[in-house]
């Protein structure tokens, strides 16, 4: 026997830390019969295993194949290594002997086995909206430093009774080493908050709050990482109070229906939206919308859905919570998400009718994760709980890189030994919170990954007056690097294939960027490679854009900038009945005041927005591109305008006119949108061409529109032949800037 | 052109033209200096270029800008302004009348501060060489006994004063330099401010901390280097600061934020906090000063920086702001 034993190092990479992971791998182990260890080192997990052959490689696809639900493998190496006569299987102590890239994990929803205790009336953790255990739970929201121990995490403040003790010092059990476990002796617990006095503790107040809610109240709701605003999704009168007391006017409202029945009868669901509704980050999964929630979803097809992601949220549909509920952060207008209690019964004073708080304290804002299906494929769209922090690609970097991201939905993006960690969207940087959270981030990273300032590279936005090109003069550093914005989409995206050295054509369209030479870039081609550098190819014409970001905010405003020059009608006239605004808009134009040059994308579509009827001020960011696009959906095909050179002048004429001749507006919307696609697939396939690459990158916001790919795959990948990548690890807005910008520096970050 | 040489030429300008123009203001003697008599006590005194483009604007010009702006400095030290004198840099090329009226609005603003102008001097430089006018003063003020003023002397729960609505000045600028007319109500805010400051000096000399006039860069840039300077907070509440409606949707359209854009007729004071509601309500008692409100409150952290909490319950960093802001909606 003792001759024909065989024996196999493991290593495996990705989040394995803080996710049960050895215990797993030593139940696994003990299950094939087979000795040796399982330990954390600095990079994940080591796995020593010895015995017969054959069951060697069962363990070995059986770990490959059924990881513990909550772990993310990136990688696993084997390699034969000799027998050393272990005879048990056993859980080794950490050791420490690289720079550390071990991965924080993201918070975890409850587990079957959790879910099962939650449910059993004869359990010790029954109906306790605080259990969990080695394989589930909170993570990243209760961290407070590392290592991940529990002095380190917000339960430091709740000793553990001797039942729980016990069950954390068994490695057989499965809460061996479960930092957060508590239970309803000793651990914390939840009350119902109302005109400011406690009404209710424990089951009771979770019983109470289902019922504020079924009687069509605002509660506020502590979960993971912050508060939500909840009210019944099918109270009409709930849902406009909701919108009233949070200054939200039409933003979409998410979801979180009960159980994936619930959610099948809300939404649309194919088997990628399933598969990313029950993926353990449980994020808000965009799909087209099947029930009509009057005040919810108004003036798109699409709707937001998650599943209950903490045993509370459960909990408060087993106390009969009307199902679904609106799930909003609790905020008002779009600052970030109230996390802190104090804040939280200050800020939402006025707004909810009453606060269901847990005691247990949450670290760190983390926000709910958006994502959608795109060929197939869970893309993000904001990318942050359950998902973040976490490796999402690998960068030749050998020195560690920090990419601090744009000011607009920012996120950082570390390097460290070459692995590209993406942190949670932090929200719009300017506001005070999102700052303390960016410069919270930075500070905590740095010091997890113990990073020499001596040897860091800063990678940030080239735009003058953003904040984290002020905040990355501040950090010591190596060297410093800014990154054009619209080359940080493009190679975002390059990023996320690995495609950094390949020739490629570049497509970026979006807001607002400051370009190299100073003017506001929006539509722009680039050529080259991320690695030897992306060259600007062609971009829109430029036109002005008065008033700068209030043109933003108000399309009327844009058109002035774009139809400056043409020969318009007069636009106040139907069927166009511009606002004064627009003659106002017109005068800047004229005179030059508070003009910048720009070859915005997202201020083109503004314009035709304005042109086919939205001439109101946005309440939401992209609102008036998504109401275009919505026109469109509704009309039948037709040609696209004449877009020339991307000239945008003939096109715009074309509106107008058809406009004026009373052409049905979903027409006109898809028109445009087609000969957007015509041009970016011409004009692609053209530098495609004469770079000898199929490949073309694609990012920026203003693809989040859904029927511009669709037209894109139709005019691109059918019709020319190109190879189009686009986003899904990363959003393919601003939220991936940082991501990019790491990549491009990644070539700077050798020497 | 040989009128600014010197010699001759020069001093006909002066005694034939200039001083005649200033009126009632004058009150120098044509010497090398002028010499002053004034008292016991301690001075105060500055200098300032003005360079603004255009020359003329809707509530006010060059010449009036150029008084102001040095006697509203010198009460920003506390100090009433003792005298003046004033250089003119004109472009070879420019209307004489255009010269003639600013002399004129000179003296007349020089008037209504009540400072005499004691002195001063003349140059021409050759045409596309200036804005066609430049226009410098240097003040002499005396500091009101008592008055002690400076960051090191504000402390956290002190409280920020301000003079009336903000922003008029900056956005006149900014539309008259396009020729935009957007706004009949739209006019610069130049004026003294002494008569308004005095009081409050005299009414509690003590209690009054800091002063400043929030000119470029507007209350942000005034604000910040306070905070930076102290190592404070300073906290605004955005519902309080006064912006008159024009402005305010002029900034809209325009994409700037008020607390951004110059001022040349308002001050910011730090007051001790229990003296606060009285020293408000002496300065809205006095003709003037009836826009003036309590926008603020100095805290300790965070260290340096202004902030401003929105009326939704959040709150956003004041920048300080360097140049145009650009546009950073994605
Ligand atoms: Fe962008
Ligand atoms: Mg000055
Ligand atoms: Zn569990
Ligand atoms: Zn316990």
């Amino acid at each position: 026997m003792p001759d024909r034993r065989e024996a196999l190092r493991i290593e495996v990479r990705g989040v394995v830390q803080g996710v049960g992971f050895r215990p797993a791998v030593d139940r696994l182990a003990r299950s094939f019969g087979l000795a040796g260890w399982v330990s954390n080192d600095s990079r994940g997990v080591s796995i020593h295993v010895e015995g017969d052959a054959g069951r060697l490689e069962a363990f070995a696809s059986a770990l490959r194949d059924h990881p513990p639900p909550s772990a993310r493998i990136v990688e696993i190496e084997r390699r034969p290594v000799p027998a050393e006569g272990f005879e048990t299987f056993e859980i080794r102590a950490s050791t420490h002997d690289h720079p550390p890239v071990v991965l924080i994990s993201p918070d975890l929803p409850p587990c079957p086995d959790c879910l099962e205790e939650l449910e059993d009336p004869r359990d010790r953790r029954h109906r306790y909206p605080y259990l969990n255990c080695s394989a589930c739970g909170p993570r990243y929201s209760i961290i407070t430093a590392l290592p991940y121990d529990r002095p380190n995490t917000t339960m430091a403040d709740w000793p553990m009774c001797e039942h729980c003790r016990a069950e954390y010092e068994d490695p057989s059990d499965r809460r061996y080493h479960a930092q957060p476990t508590a239970c309803p002796r000793c651990g914390p617990g939840y009350r119902l908050i109302r005109d400011g006095v406690d009404r209710a503790s424990g089951p009771e107040a979770v019983a109470r709050a289902a019922a504020l809610l079924q009687e069509g109240e605002v509660v506020a709701i502590k979960g993971v990482g912050g508060y939500h605003l909840a009210c019944s999704a099918r109270d009409e009168a709930a849902v406009r109070r909701l919108r009233e007391r949070k200054y939200r006017k039409e933003k979409p409202f998410a979801l979180m229906a009960r159980d994936l029945a619930s959610a099948e009868r809300l939404a649309l669901l194919d088997d990628p939206h399933r598969s990313l509704l029950l993926d353990p980050a449980r994020p808000i999964v965009l799909a087209p919308a099947r029930a009509s929630l009057p005040g919810v979803a108004e003036g798109t097809d699409r709707i937001g859905v998650m599943l209950p992601y903490a045993p509370l949220h459960t909990l408060l549909f087993r106390a009969g919570a009307p199902d679904p509920l609106v799930m909003t952060s609790a905020n008002r207008s779009s600052e970030p998400i109230s996390y802190r209690d104090d804040d939280a019964l200050r800020r939402l004073d006025g707004i909810a009718d009453a606060f269901l708080v847990g005691d247990r304290p949450i670290a760190r804002r983390v926000e709910d994760s958006v994502v959608e299906v795109l060929g197939g494929r869970g893309t993000m769209i904001r990318r942050s709980r359950g998902f973040a922090p976490g490796v999402v690609c690998r960068l030749r970097a050998p020195r560690p890189i920090l990419a601090l991201g744009a000011d607009l939905k920012n996120c950082i993006t570390l390097v460290v030994s070459g692995q590209a960690i993406v942190g949670p969207h932090l929200g719009d940087l300017g506001d005070r919170e999102a700052d303390l959270a960016f410069e919270q981030s930075i500070r905590d990273w740095l010091a997890m990954y113990e990073i020499d300032p001596a040897a860091l590279v800063v990678a940030h936005d080239a735009h003058p007056g953003y904040s984290s090109t002020r905040f990355a003069t501040e950090i010591p550093c190596h060297r410093r690097l800014a990154v054009q914005h619209h080359r940080a989409h493009v190679a975002s995206v390059l990023a996320e294939t690995g495609e950094l050295d390949r020739p490629v054509v570049g497509v970026a369209l979006d807001g607002t960027g400051f370009g190299d030479d100073g003017a506001i870039w929006g539509f722009e081609f680039f050529e080259g490679s991320v690695a030897g550098g992306l060259r600007r190819a062609a971009h829109l014409r430029a036109a002005s854009l008065p008033g700068g970001d209030a043109a933003a905010r108000f399309p009327v405003q844009a058109a002035a900038g774009f139809l400056a020059g043409l020969s318009v009608p007069d636009l106040h006239e139907p069927p166009f009945s511009f606002p004064e605004r627009y003659t106002q808009a017109q005068l800047l134009v004229a005179r030059q005041v508070r003009c910048f040059p720009t070859t915005s994308a997202g201020r083109l579509f503004d314009t035709v927005a304005a042109l086919c009827g939205f001439t109101r001020p946005i309440s939401y960011e992209g609102q008036a591109a998504i109401w275009l696009e919505q026109q469109a959906l509704g009309a039948r095909s037709c040609a696209p305008y004449p877009f020339p050179g991307l000239d945008y002048r003939p096109l715009l004429e074309s509106v107008i006119r058809d406009r004026r001749s009373g052409r049905d507006v979903g027409e006109i919307a898809l028109a445009f949108h087609a000969a957007i696609a015509r041009a970016v697939a011409d004009t692609a396939a053209e530098l495609a061409q004469r770079l000898g690459t199929p490949l073309v990158a694609i990012s920026g916001g203003v693809f989040q529109n859904r029927l511009l790919r669709l037209l894109l795959d139709s005019y691109a990948v059918q019709e020319r032949g190109l190879i189009l990548r686009f986003n899904h690890a990363v959003p393919t807005n601003d939220g991936g800037i940082s991501l990019g910008q790491a990549a491009i520096a990644s070539g700077l970050a050798v020497g | 052109m040989a009128d600014g040489a010197g010699g001759k030429a020069s001093r006909r300008l002066v005694e034939g033209t200039i001083v005649p123009l200033l009126g009632d203001a004058w009150k120098g003697t044509l010497a090398d200096s002028a010499v002053l008599d004034i008292g016991p006590g301690r001075l105060a005194m500055t200098t300032d270029a003005f360079v603004v483009r255009p020359l003329r604007f809707p509530g006010g010009s060059i010449g009036e800008l150029a008084v102001n702006g040095t006697v509203n400095d010198l009460a920003m030290a506390g100090a009433g302004p003792v005298a003046l004198v004033a250089a003119l840099v004109i472009e070879e090329g420019t209307a004489v009348e255009t010269v003639e009226a600013e002399l004129r609005a000179l003296g007349e603003a020089a008037g209504r501060a009540g400072v005499p102008v004691v002195g001063g001097d003349t140059k021409v430089v050759e045409h596309g060489k200036g804005d066609g006018l430049y226009v410098s003063t240097t003040g002499l003020g005396r500091v009101l006994e008592g008055v002690a003023l400076g960051p090191d002397r504000v402390r956290e729960g002190d409280r920020v004063l301000l003079s009336g609505p903000i922003g008029d000045h900056g956005i006149t600028i900014l539309l008259a330099r396009g020729e935009v007319d957007l706004e009949a109500d739209l006019r610069s805010d130049s004026r003294p401010v002494w008569p308004l400051v005095r009081p409050l000096l005299e009414e509690d000399p003590g209690a009054v901390r800091w002063l400043r006039d929030p000119t470029r860069g507007g209350v942000a840039s005034a604000l910040n280097e306070l905070a930076r300077d102290r190592g404070l907070a300073v906290v605004l509440e955005e519902a309080a600061i006064p912006v008159r409606e024009p402005v305010r949707g002029a900034c809209e359209l325009l994409g700037l934020d008020p607390l951004h854009v110059a001022n040349e007729g308002q001050f910011l004071a730090v007051v001790a906090p229990g003296a606060a509601d009285r020293l408000l309500d002496r300065l809205r008692s006095i003709p003037g000063g009836e826009g003036a409100a309590i926008v603020g409150t100095l805290r300790e952290g965070p260290a340096r920086a202004v902030l401003a909490e929105t009326p939704y319950g959040g709150t956003r960093i004041v920048d300080l702001l360097e140049g145009d802001p650009l546009p950073r909606i994605c």
